[in-house]
């Protein structure tokens, strides 16, 4: 028996280890083969104009009345027509789903004249009693609105005077009602649309009345929208339909930066937005591509100066910090020249922008040394660094690296090095932790800005009981300003107040502006007639126009 | 055996409860919550924050929020996300498909390609097959996937314009993320294979077989079975970068899944979807371990007998 394990017959087929491998190699080339040689079902279908346009974040939500981002609007404001428009050309506000409004004289109610024939993509008729389901909506505390609420600011509730005539009363009079109408926050959706979901899941099933329908969302994957051959009541500024608009358009999620200039010059994408400006700069030489520089309106790309502590609580130390800064050097090498200078809390492109503000902080590190020694700053101990009292002038830099702004902070801090100032950066991951900075009040600069056409954007930023009041600054005279802008209509009255307040702010120096926001995009050279509505973000898709 | 595998599930089970307790720890350590992230940074009112914070119970004591999930969890409810409101169940559903086509290609790739640049390495006939082998190896074990990532699609979509790169579905968007994924995982896979090759091929099992007279090829085989017994082990542990490095390759690409969903998931402090994607991880991996065991003791016949 023993000698029988010597003498056991082998299996006439054995397959061993080395087969089994083989066989697992030949699979994997006989799988990649099929593959390779398989042609895609999308590649080979006519789908007509079709277009891939590239998003570049996926919103934390796509329900233009509850959400918040400015990336829904990309798709949405497409989707929805709004009560009025702003013209993208003029900033002036145009009829959308009204044909006309008017203010009573108290400026207490605003009277929406409504146009008739509109009908939603589901068939659903527009009228008053539609957008009264939208604004009962928007209002509801239940859906958690972020964004559209906030917009109709003292809203005391709405009467239907006809079918096609709404009234909306206000607790106060408010200017910026119009420009928060104008905006896809407040599309008007189809009231059986949203009777027929709940309040959550309405988001994956969106009915308006604008250019192109939603024929299917998926999250965090896709949005495909398609014509609405049935519109007819657009706003002055929409294109009529010609055989190269587009009939379908797919948007796609490209959140991480460098990837977007490679789905753009592969052909995977017909057009992006939020390029970087480095890949921009190789892009402008290819001549299947097309740039386009959309500046933002809002507040610039900024740092608040924290008034509550010592040294920015100094209003000459904030001077020569704004004078020591060298702007133009930041803007050429992080941004590539593509951005204009930011001189004040308004962007260049933002109505009531008071171009007064250009003139105040020119690059003068000398005047901003003889600013600092006039408060008491000197270099003791020869170290490089000035000091006062015995302390070394040392400050804290919060910011979140969105917009390269790790890069814009760094040379910030070598700037400012050059006059004896030393500066700690602290770079947070999101917007949570920075709100977090924030609160604590631990820091001596820190980033936000935000985007709006209404200067009234301000209010969070400079009232002193705002809800982002990061500077910390407390003027009764600035609040009274501030507040006196967003209750008069009168177009000349807002400009004064607005000129006095960003003179204000500029001269108490409680920011320092770094650059005007611009969105680089890029398209195919093959699409004509890219245009974006007034809110710079969101692209007028009517009028787009795919050449051969 | 029923002993054992009891002992392996309940072994699970506590991985994926430490896990689980561990994420919800680590979330609500990090500054600020999904109410911050979302609303609060649209600058609402603090009015309509704390309305929102209640209403999503966020104010509750953090002992009932994690007594909360953990009982909903034994019921087989996920809980929903607090941005979108999905069902977390939902969202797993909706995208664990595309993350495991992709992570499953990755690994017969990275199995195939780790498991012969190993065998070149290690029993390659001339120095220049010993050496490239082992140089590639090297190279997937040290690139970063960002960079390979960019590369590949930089190379086959753009300058040869071959495959798609990135921003759709289909089988043809799925080779390139699944030939750079596979190929990282290859570099230790094939690092342990050449290794314990070379180790087998010293013992003595080897010489006597040869001695016997047994053909080159069968000697071969012997060796390959044992030398084969660590990279079973490997492979399982590759996995769990697998399941990472899905995270990076499905932004960059582009793709839809699990990691994408992971990453937002974080950035909007949604406790319940993280939460939810680190218990089915924690799960995923110790099933796989056990599979590993499994297969152990298949081809190892000296593990069976040590029980």
């Amino acid at each position: 028996m023993a000698f029988d394990a010597g003498r056991r017959q082998r299996a006439p087929v054995r397959i061993g280890v080395l087969g089994a491998l083989l066989m697992l190699f030949c699979l994997m080339v006989g799988v990649v083969a099929v593959l390779l040689l398989r042609t895609d079902a999308d590649d080979s279908g006519d789908n007509g104009n079709r277009i891939v346009y590239g998003l570049t974040l996926e919103p934390s939500g796509f329900d233009p009345h509850r959400h918040i981002s400015s990336e829904l609007g990309i798709p949405l404001f497409s989707v929805y027509d709004t009560l009025v428009y702003r013209h993208p050309q003029t900033m002036e506000f145009v009829p959308g789903l009204a044909e006309r409004w008017e203010m009573a004289p108290d400026g207490l109610s605003w009277t929406f004249y409504l146009k008739q024939g509109v009908t939603f993509h589901d068939g659903t008729p527009f009228d008053a009693q539609a957008v009264g389901a939208n604004l009962d909506r928007v209002m509801n505390p239940g859906i958690g609105s972020a964004k559209a609420r906030g917009l109709l600011g003292p809203f005391a509730g709405y009467e239907i005077v006809d079918p096609f005539t709404i009234r909306l009363n206000l607790s106060e009079p408010y200017a910026p009602l119009l420009d928060g109408l104008s905006q896809v926050y407040l599309g008007i959706a189809s009231p059986t649309a949203l009777a027929s979901y709940s309040n959550n899941t309405y988001q994956w099933h969106q009915v308006g009345t604008g250019p192109y329908r939603v024929e299917e969302i998926v999250p965090g994957d896709r949005i495909v929208l398609t014509r609405n051959d049935d519109y007819a009541w657009g706003p002055v500024f929409y294109a009529p339909v010609t055989g190269q608009s587009l009939d379908m358009i797919e948007f796609r999620f490209f959140t991480d930066p460098p990837t977007r200039s490679l789905a753009l010059e592969s052909g995977a994408i017909q057009m992006i937005g939020e390029l970087l400006p480095t890949d921009t700069e190789l892009l402008v030489g290819n001549p299947a591509l097309q740039i386009f520089r959309v500046p933002i309106a809002g507040t610039p790309q900024q740092f608040f100066i924290n008034t509550r502590r010592s040294p920015g609580d100094e209003q000459s130390f904030r001077q020569a910090l704004l004078y020591a800064t060298n702007r133009t050097a930041i803007v050429d090498a992080v941004f590539q020249g593509q951005s204009p200078l930011a001189y004040g809390p308004l962007t260049a492109v933002t109505p009531f922008y008071d171009p007064g503000v250009a003139e105040k902080y020119p690059f003068d590190p000398d005047f901003a040394r003889g600013l600092l020694q006039g408060i008491g700053y000197q270099d003791t101990d020869s170290d490089g660094v000035l000091d006062r009292d015995g302390a070394p002038l040392e400050l804290t830099m919060v910011f979140a690296p969105w917009n390269q702004m790790s890069d814009v902070a760094q040379l910030i801090q070598s700037q400012w090095r050059d006059i004896g100032i030393d500066v700690e950066l602290i770079q947070v991951p999101d917007y949570p932790t920075l709100a977090a900075y924030a609160e604590e009040g631990d820091y001596d600069l820190i980033s936000l800005y935000d985007f709006a056409v209404e200067a009234s954007i301000l209010n969070q930023f400079y009232q002193s009981d705002g809800a982002r009041n990061w500077s910390g600054v407390s003027d009764p005279e600035l609040d009274e300003w501030l507040e006196d802008a967003i209750r008069t209509p009168n177009q000349a009255d807002r400009a004064q107040l607005y000129a006095a307040i960003q003179d204000r702010i500029m001269e108490q120096a409680l920011v320092l502006p770094i650059r005007d926001y611009v969105n680089l995009n890029g398209a195919s050279a093959r699409l004509d007639g890219v245009i974006f509505g007034a809110h710079g973000w969101w692209p007028l898709l009517r009028n787009f126009q795919l050449t051969s | 055996m029923i002993g054992y595998s009891i002992k392996r599930f309940g072994s699970a089970l506590f991985v994926a409860w430490l896990a689980l307790t561990l994420a919800f720890v680590a979330l609500r350590w990090v500054p600020g919550d999904a109410v911050d992230a979302t609303l609060a940074r649209g600058g609402a009112s603090p009015g309509e924050v704390a309305a929102r914070r209640d209403m999503l119970g966020l104010n509750d004591p953090l002992w009932r929020q994690y007594g909360d999930y953990v009982l909903g969890l034994v019921r087989g409810d996920w809980g929903e996300s607090l941005v979108t409101e999905q069902p977390v169940a939902e969202i797993i559903r909706q995208n664990i498909g595309a993350t495991s086509a992709l992570s499953g290609a990755a690994l017969l790739i990275a199995v195939t390609l780790g498991v012969a640049l190993g065998i070149a390495a290690s029993l390659g006939r001339w120095r220049p097959v010993r050496y490239g082998a082992e140089g590639l190896a090297s190279l997937a074990l040290s690139t970063p996937v960002y960079w390979t990532s960019t590369l590949a699609i930089y190379v086959f979509s753009i300058v040869l314009g071959i495959l798609p790169g990135v921003g759709g579905e289909g089988i043809r968007y799925l080779i390139l993320p699944a030939v750079v994924l596979g190929f990282h995982t290859a570099g230790s896979i094939a690092q342990v294979t050449a290794g314990s090759i070379r180790n087998a091929m010293g013992q003595g099992f080897v010489r006597t077989a040869r001695a016997k007279g047994l053909p080159e090829l069968d000697v071969l085989d012997h060796v390959l079975r044992v030398g084969m017994l660590p990279v079973v082990a490997v492979v399982a542990l590759q996995l769990g970068f697998l399941l990472s490095g899905t995270v990076i390759t499905e932004i960059i690409f582009v793709r839809r899944g699990l990691g994408r969903v992971l990453l937002t998931a974080i950035d909007n402090r949604d406790y319940p979807v993280v939460e939810g994607l680190v218990v089915l991880s924690a799960l995923t991996y110790s099933a796989i371990n056990m599979l590993a065991d499994v297969a152990y003791r298949v081809i190892d016949p000296r593990v069976r007998m040590e029980e």
